[in-house]
């Protein structure tokens, strides 16, 4: 029998020890033997933006463009837009997402390409050696906030259901099991899929105890307006699917629906 | 018919002047003669002052001139504004509304027609009246209107050639035949299609005057070709391109001064990642926002520039609206063949004038490459912005750093030996003159022509290739030379100062940055006065 893929590369791994970062990749290693045997390990491309989390890409032997800071989806729909029979998974740190690049990641949902955003979400810039990104904590102290952050956090998951996002989930890199569910479900949605990961960062903002203490996962199917609400939880925090629903996907319309893929 | 003419079009924005003057450009273009046709348009939806000018003739014309021989006004301003445009026997064809006003203002001959009676089919009555009053049939013209407003239209002309059926004598009726092989295309739409020549498959861009016309015109055309598509902004743009192309579709991206700036981070990743990335980047006035909907040179320097760190790029700056056709399909090759940048650089004159073109599609070519993409092969295609291994994989090691940065920058080395079969420099006029006149891309149409009107003797060399910079050529016209002048539509000299620094070459600098074009006739003077 042919030895199962295990996706491992030469690279040496540079995340700090007990980085959030090993649980995602433990995830989606395990996620990708399942999806490699569904589509072919040569159909799935990862694509990634730059800070710690991109550095996935060089420790997965899988297709990967390893682009700008910021651009992770314009990247991703390109690919899907050129070939839509790959699978496009795509990774992006909370600096990337909701700062740098939060115009695309609004426009990502609302043109519902089919591809899945992983947004690595550790409160920090990391591998800048910490400064305060758009969900930091208020009063976060850190390198360019050393008296506390001045501004309130934003909420991703509001966001992007606010946008017309289709899949909106929350996972935490702590739960690897769910977190591996979570993705599966997101490749499998038609439409653009999207998973904020609770990423602790041990270096510059461990969140592994709060986390442990109030991550509970979500159980059940939550209406639009149930999920606005559960969104808003802190004092415990829900993970999971906040909400699913169907809708054509960008090339479903411009492929099939309007026929104008000549090749 | 004489040698040549030209007609003037004139009104407000939203009175269809554009189209009026494209209507009698398709018309002499089908009828066998040469057209060029300049637009010049406010930056306003409705309202302001735009007007074309329709030049034709039956020799090939490059630029058109401000010396006119039929105004058709639709608004009294354009009398106000261009009657001193008038040749001697010249003739303004106006509304009889404006009559009375036009009289005070013009000792020229006006011919008063009931245009405004047909609405918004006045503008088909304006043009009509200009065919015949020139002595054509405007037979042929009705075919060529093809309009919403159809019926409208042909009561218009019907109704004009009545009047002036009565009132002017038709010498000699031309009976021209329609021969619609012959094409008459914007820069834009010659652009369009040699992308398209070569394998275009998708197309993004972000509106952007004057390169909006390349996303109208493939947009129309998807189904030949593939999509166009208009994403959030000019970042998406490019990141958009460089996933496309890393996932095999050939691509380009459309785009002006400001939207080009916001590309740059993308220009060096397609650098550092190899990845092919075609850009057509048509220019306006800048700085800034500049001025929105008129012609510029001045962002040479920026496209060769662009970008941080090194790495090789391709730039073409086609000089007619012909040789935007070739050139743009070669550039789509090139960066599919070295896996680089290519910058068609354009600019207004071009993407915008419409002119008679026969494009020789024998020319181009959709070439196949060799080259990977994520699932054509089993084995992983890994690309990066990173500094990575032949794999892709990021590294910090210096032999592997150095070594990379030397792979990137032979392609340079192979791209200049690759263009030696290109004519990559246009030399007109008096060969091996001792007098050498520069000038880059749609400059040369106003220079051809300014040659037609001075004696002097003098060699024109026009760049094509601006990156990699063909030195040797250029070195060898210019051996002989005594005095050297270079045209550019721009404050500083951009062409000029890469002459210095390429071949310690200091020339004569004949600058114009009024962000209008360079008129032949006052280009000529200014020849006169330095040769």
């Amino acid at each position: 029998m042919k030895k199962e893929e295990n996706f491992e590369t030469a690279t040496i791994n540079t995340w700090c020890p007990g980085c959030g970062n090993f649980g995602i990749l433990a995830a989606l290693k395990e996620a990708l033997k399942e999806l490699s045997r569904k589509h072919g390990k040569e159909n799935i491309v990862m694509v990634g933006g730059i800070g710690c989390h991109a550095k996935i890409l060089d420790y997965v032997n899988v297709n990967s463009f390893y682009g700008l800071h910021g651009r992770t989806l314009p990247v991703m729909t390109g690919i899907k837009l050129a070939n839509p029979k790959l699978q496009v998974i795509g990774f992006a740190g909370d600096g990337d997402a909701y700062a740098e690049g939060i115009g695309h990641l609004i426009h990502a949902a609302k043109r519902n390409t089919d591809v899945t955003a992983i947004v690595h979400n550790n409160g920090v810039f990391a591998l800048t050696t910490g400064q305060a990104t758009p969900t930091a904590a208020f009063g976060f102290v850190d390198k360019s906030t050393p008296q506390g952050n001045l501004e309130n956090p934003i909420n991703p998951v509001k966001l992007m259901l606010a946008a017309g996002a289709t899949f909106v989930a929350r996972a935490y890199a702590g739960d690897i099991e769910f977190l591996k569910e979570i993705i599966l479900k997101a490749v499998a949605h038609k439409g653009f899929s999207f998973i904020d990961v609770l990423q602790p960062c041990v270096s510059f903002n461990n969140t592994f105890a709060l986390y442990n203490k109030k991550v509970y996962r979500m159980k059940g199917k939550l209406s639009f307006d149930e999920a606005m609400k559960k969104a808003d939880e802190t004092e415990k925090i829900p993970i999971g699917i906040f909400y699913e629903h169907h809708k054509d996907s960008y090339e479903e319309v411009a492929f099939e629906k309007r026929n104008l893929l000549k090749s | 018919m004489k040698e040549e003419f030209s007609v003037l079009v004139g009104g407000k924005a939203g009175q269809g002047i554009k189209w009026a003057a494209e209507t009698l450009g398709k018309f002499f273009t089908y009828s066998g003669l040469e057209v060029f046709v300049y637009h010049d348009y406010e930056s306003v939806i409705r309202g302001g002052h735009n007007f074309s000018i329709v030049r034709i003739s039956k020799e090939k014309v490059y630029a058109h001139l401000n010396k006119i021989d039929v105004i058709v006004a639709f608004d009294i301003n354009t009398v106000k504004l261009h009657e001193k445009k008038l040749a001697k026997e010249g003739k303004i064809i106006c509304d009889v509304s404006l009559k009375h006003e036009a009289e005070k203002l013009t000792k020229k001959k006006i011919i008063a027609l009931p245009l405004n009676k047909f609405g918004k089919s006045a503008n088909a009555a304006g043009i009509a009246a200009c065919l015949l009053i020139r002595g054509f049939d405007t037979y042929e013209l009705l075919k060529i209107i093809k309009d919403k407003r159809i019926s409208e239209n042909i009561v218009a002309v019907n109704e004009i050639e009545q009047i002036l059926g009565k009132k002017e004598t038709i010498n000699s009726k031309h009976k021209l035949k329609i021969n619609k092989k012959r094409e008459f295309l914007n820069g834009s739409e010659t652009i369009a299609e040699g992308l398209i020549a070569a394998g275009l498959q998708r197309y993004f861009a972000y509106p952007m005057t004057p390169s909006s016309i390349v996303l109208h015109y493939l947009a129309k055309q998807q189904k030949r070709f593939g999509l166009a598509i208009q994403p959030e902004n000019e970042i998406a743009v490019a990141n958009l391109a460089l996933g496309s192309a890393y996932a095999g579709c050939k691509t380009a991206v459309g785009t002006s001064g400001g939207g080009f700036d916001l590309m740059h981070e993308a220009l060096s990743l397609s650098g550092m990642a190899e990845i092919p990335f075609v850009v057509v980047m048509a220019q306006r006035a800048g700085p800034s926002t500049g001025v929105p909907t008129y012609s510029s040179q001045s962002d040479l320097m920026s496209v060769i520039n662009a970008g941080h760190g090194e790495f090789p790029r391709f730039i073409v700056a086609p000089a007619t609206i012909e040789d935007a056709f070739y050139w743009s399909s070669r550039a789509m090759n090139i960066a599919w063949q070295f896996q680089i940048p290519s910058i068609i650089l354009v600019d207004k004159m071009i993407t915008e004038s419409d002119q008679s073109v026969e494009l020789d599609r024998k020319k181009t070519k959709n070439m196949k490459f060799n080259i990977a993409f994520p699932g054509s092969i089993s084995k992983a295609v890994k690309v990066s912005s990173n500094e990575h291994d032949e794999q892709g994989f990021t590294t910090e090691n210096p032999e592997i750093i150095k070594k990379m940065q030397e792979k990137r920058m032979k392609k340079r080395e192979n791209l200049i030996k690759f263009l030696h079969q290109e004519k990559r420099v246009r030399f007109l006029g008096e060969l091996n003159s001792k007098n050498i006149v520069f000038c880059w891309s749609s400059t040369l149409g106003a220079l051809v022509e300014a040659k037609k009107m001075t004696s002097k003797k003098f060699e024109i060399v026009a760049p094509i290739i601006l990156e990699p910079f063909p030195k040797g050529e250029i070195r060898k016209a210019v051996s002989n030379a005594k005095k050297i002048i270079c045209i550019e539509a721009n404050a500083t000299g951009q062409l000029a100062s890469l002459l210095k620094q390429k071949l310690c070459i200091d020339p004569i600098k004949i600058l114009k940055y009024d962000a209008r074009p360079f008129d032949p006739l006052e280009l000529a003077r200014k020849l006169e006065e330095v040769l």
